[in-house]
């Protein structure tokens, strides 16, 4: 019933309950299995007058090992929809489903579970540990799923050299610079093999160079690992490698364009 | 069925090594910060240290000090005894303590069990045994047979009952007690309305007043009609045979003579019972006044009393008794001093002198921690109760220190609520990141409890040899009393530290991650 590109689905509630009732049959394209869908995602902060609605009613589809962008000016809702999608924070209203199991079903334990194996995170804000030195902060997850220590550090260090940040390991955060750290952020994100890794503006806060290398990065392990990769960001180099973008204005998506289209168009949508 | 792609397992709690491989590196990271937490912690705990140790340690230097000095004391309320009767109060306490002490007995025994301990110098003494003697002694004195039995049971039950009144109306409020009991005490407001006419009067007052009387209206009335005329008759008795007994043995002359065991039979014949270590109280407290009369009537030489004053360093004026004994301290001024009286004539040797001023030496620090008079009373008290004053300074150096320690965990957890979210970010179990927090916490909670009972401990020694000097260490279970203190204080401290940090981090290990991100 939907569009096979991920169209906005037009109505939340009917089509939701449809889509939970038959994940496998509701996919567009056979063998391209939804990872993440929203149904109806509302999120309001505040309450009374002072309530904001940072997303009110979104719907959308991320398969398997796609990449895909949200972009938006700020105070979209970009972050908010980011944090829901990474079952982050809970929403107002509406459903998170990840590989068609609802996140609000999960209990603590779970969610740990998916936060620590299955997803990777990448912050804006790099939110690495401040006490904890490079190879610390990329260990910990693993530390997390049980990896025993000497695993765990002999990966951290592959990690931190395919970030190239080898000779760097034993810095702590306060002594890197953004872009060091945000690559440490990467490296820790993909610690425990994640099927999604989630990107919050991983390229804001660094140079055009840094940035150019950090996207590397992510193309790279989305085309080598199969990995799904979400960024939501508002740096246009980002348009040219992924399938997909979502346009989100008003806590809403406005917008969802497929990379074929954007290639010819993107000289007139954004500037 | 396809199979999904991302299976939901368990996730594995961080292990305890692990944990404190990382509370380690945090703690140093943050050294000052935690340096402070436990700072504050740790004077938290000393404080409570402090305070618990000094209750602790008053109550037990009280209690030693009052088996070191009740028998001389008793002995000085027998001497009294030998020429003035007891009178009604004295006889009302006597039968009411012999009564406690042979029903319920506890306490009073347990004083007794400390006295046998610590009081080595002055003989076993307990209040018990010395009620049981004057027990004995009003039975002598009403006939010493059955009847005077019967009677003297009776009147302790009487005197009891009056208690129970006494407490009664100790807890009237102010103004109701005042005009309960105007200015008379309880036993002159129970003459008064043991006549009939004042009891009806009392009726009409108390109900006035809204007063419940203690065990209901017919028995307080049975007790100020009948039962207190009885205790009166039994206490004139009681003051007669005494005054029978004082006339006895108005012709011997004890000082000279206390010694003399012909004497004493003359004594025990009157009807007084005195055991043999009380007699050695007496002969000592007699020798020892001699002694004192004597340097006194020495000291009356205006002469003298300038030499003295030369010796001593004190102008002739200030020369008297007392300053003389509080100034000797050691054989040298001693034997200066018997040197001086022996020139104008005064044989008293220089081992008498030495002795006697240590004897008033150590009766003035003992006096100085109960007050004179106070300690046959703390030995019949139980002594181990404590005071209001003891739980108003205990309950607020424990309020002091659950804010002091709440605080300090409070804003050491709250600062790192940006970090549990991102743990939790990362796949950490709530039980994780409270493993970590009640590691460090249970780190912070020990250092400073160890730290402050050390600093508590050193201070309130400090504090107590100042005040108390060689009393102090000679007084018995001091060692097991800090150590309690201690071990309730360090508690106390871990205690409140491993909660107030586990409470908020618990909050914030619950929320979802973004929430605890924007509470910081």
């Amino acid at each position: 019933m939907n569009e096979p590109n991920g169209q906005k689905i037009s109505n939340s509630a009917s089509a939701g309950t449809s889509a939970i009732a038959k994940p496998a049959g509701s996919s567009p394209t056979p063998g391209r299995p939804v990872v993440i869908r929203t149904l109806g995602l509302n999120k309001i902060y505040g309450r009374g007058d002072a309530a904001t609605h940072a997303l009110a009613g979104v719907d959308l589809m991320v398969y398997r090992s796609e990449f895909i962008s949200i972009m938006g000016p700020s105070g979209s809702g970009k972050s908010t929809l980011f944090n829901m999608i990474g079952a982050l924070d809970q929403p107002s209203s509406g459903r998170i489903l990840i590989d068609e199991v609802d996140v609000a079903q999960l209990s603590a334990d779970e969610l740990a579970f998916l936060r620590c194996r299955k997803i990777g995170y990448i912050f804006q804000q790099y939110h690495l540990i401040a006490y904890l030195t490079a190879l610390e902060n990329v260990t910990t997850p693993m530390a997390f799923a049980g990896l025993p220590a000497d695993r765990a550090r002999k990966r951290g260090m592959e990690l931190l050299d395919l970030v190239g940040l080898a000779d760097r390991w034993d810095h702590r955060p306060i002594e890197m610079s953004g872009g060091q750290q945000q690559r440490v952020a990467i490296a820790r994100a993909l610690c425990n093999n994640p099927m999604i890794l989630l990107a919050d503006e991983p390229t804001a806060n660094l140079d055009f160079a840094t940035g150019q290398s950090v996207l590397e990065i992510l193309q790279r392990i989305n085309q080598e690992r199969q990995v799904t990769v979400v960024c939501s960001t508002h740096d246009h180099r980002l348009l040219s490698m992924c399938e997909r973008v979502f346009w989100v204005r008003d806590g809403e998506i406005e917008r969802v364009a497929h990379r074929d289209e954007m290639t010819i168009k993107l000289g007139s949508i954004d500037e | 069925m396809t199979r999904p792609l991302i299976e939901i397992g368990e996730q594995k709690r961080l292990g305890f090594f692990r944990c404190v491989q990382m509370v380690m590196i945090s703690m140093r990271y943050r050294a000052l910060r935690s340096l402070v937490t436990l700072a504050t912690l740790a004077l938290a705990v000393a404080f409570l240290m402090i305070s618990g140790a000094d209750n602790m340690i008053t109550m037990r230097v009280r209690v030693h000090a009052s088996t070191q000095l009740a028998p001389q004391q008793l002995a000085q309320r027998q001497l009294v005894r030998f020429v003035k009767p007891d009178d009604i109060n004295d006889v009302l306490r006597s039968l009411q303590v012999g009564q406690i002490g042979q029903v319920g007995g506890v306490g009073v025994e347990a004083v007794g069990g400390v006295g046998s301990v610590g009081g080595g110098g002055g003989g076993a003494w307990s209040p018990r045994s010395s009620h049981t003697q004057v027990l004995d002694e009003y039975r002598a004195w009403l006939g010493g047979d059955i009847a005077a039995e019967q009677q003297v049971s009776l009147a302790a039950d009487i005197a009891v009952q009056l208690q129970a009144w006494e407490t009664w109306a100790d807890r009237l409020s102010p103004a109701a007690r005042a005009a309960l009991l105007s200015d008379a005490s309880l036993v002159s407001r129970m003459d008064q309305w043991s006549d009939s006419m004042q009891w009806e009067r009392l009726i009409d007052r108390l109900d006035q007043w809204g007063f419940k009387l203690p065990d209901g209206e017919a028995s307080a009335k049975h007790f100020i009609t009948e039962d207190w005329p009885k205790f009166r008759e039994t206490f004139v008795a009681i003051n007669t045979g005494h005054a029978r007994a004082i006339a006895a043995i108005s012709d011997i002359d004890l000082a000279e003579n206390s010694a003399n065991p012909d004497v004493q039979k003359n004594i025990a014949a009157a009807g007084f019972v005195i055991s043999q270590d009380q007699w050695t109280q007496i002969n000592e407290l007699l020798h020892w006044s001699a002694v004192r009369r004597q340097i006194n009537e020495a000291l009356r030489d205006t002469v003298l009393r300038a030499r003295v004053g030369q010796v001593l360093g004190m102008k002739s004026k200030e020369v008297g008794l007392e300053r003389v004994l509080g100034e000797i301290d050691g054989a040298n001024i001693g034997e200066v001093l018997a040197n001086t009286l022996a020139e104008s004539g005064f044989s008293i040797d220089a081992q008498t002198i030495v002795a006697l001023a240590e004897r008033y030496q150590r009766e003035a620090v003992l006096l100085s921690v109960l007050g004179e008079g106070q300690a046959i009373e703390i030995g019949e008290a139980s002594n181990n109760k404590i005071t209001l004053r003891m739980k108003l300074l205990l309950g607020l150096s424990l309020l002091v220190c659950v804010v002091g320690v709440s605080n300090a965990m409070l804003m050491a957890v709250t600062d790192r609520f940006r970090e549990i979210a991102t743990m939790k970010c990362i796949g950490a179990l709530d039980g994780s990141i409270m493993g970590l927090f009640v590691i460090e916490s249970t780190c912070l909670g020990v250092l400073a409890s160890v730290s402050g009972v050390l600093v508590g401990l050193v201070l309130v020694v400090i504090r107590s040899t100042i005040g108390l000097g060689a009393l102090l260490w000679e007084t018995p279970g001091l060692a097991s009393g800090l150590l309690l203190a201690a071990g309730l204080s360090a508690l106390a401290g871990l205690l409140l530290a491993v909660l107030a940090a586990v409470g908020p981090a618990w909050m914030a290990a619950r929320l979802a991650p973004m929430e605890a991100m924007r509470v910081s």
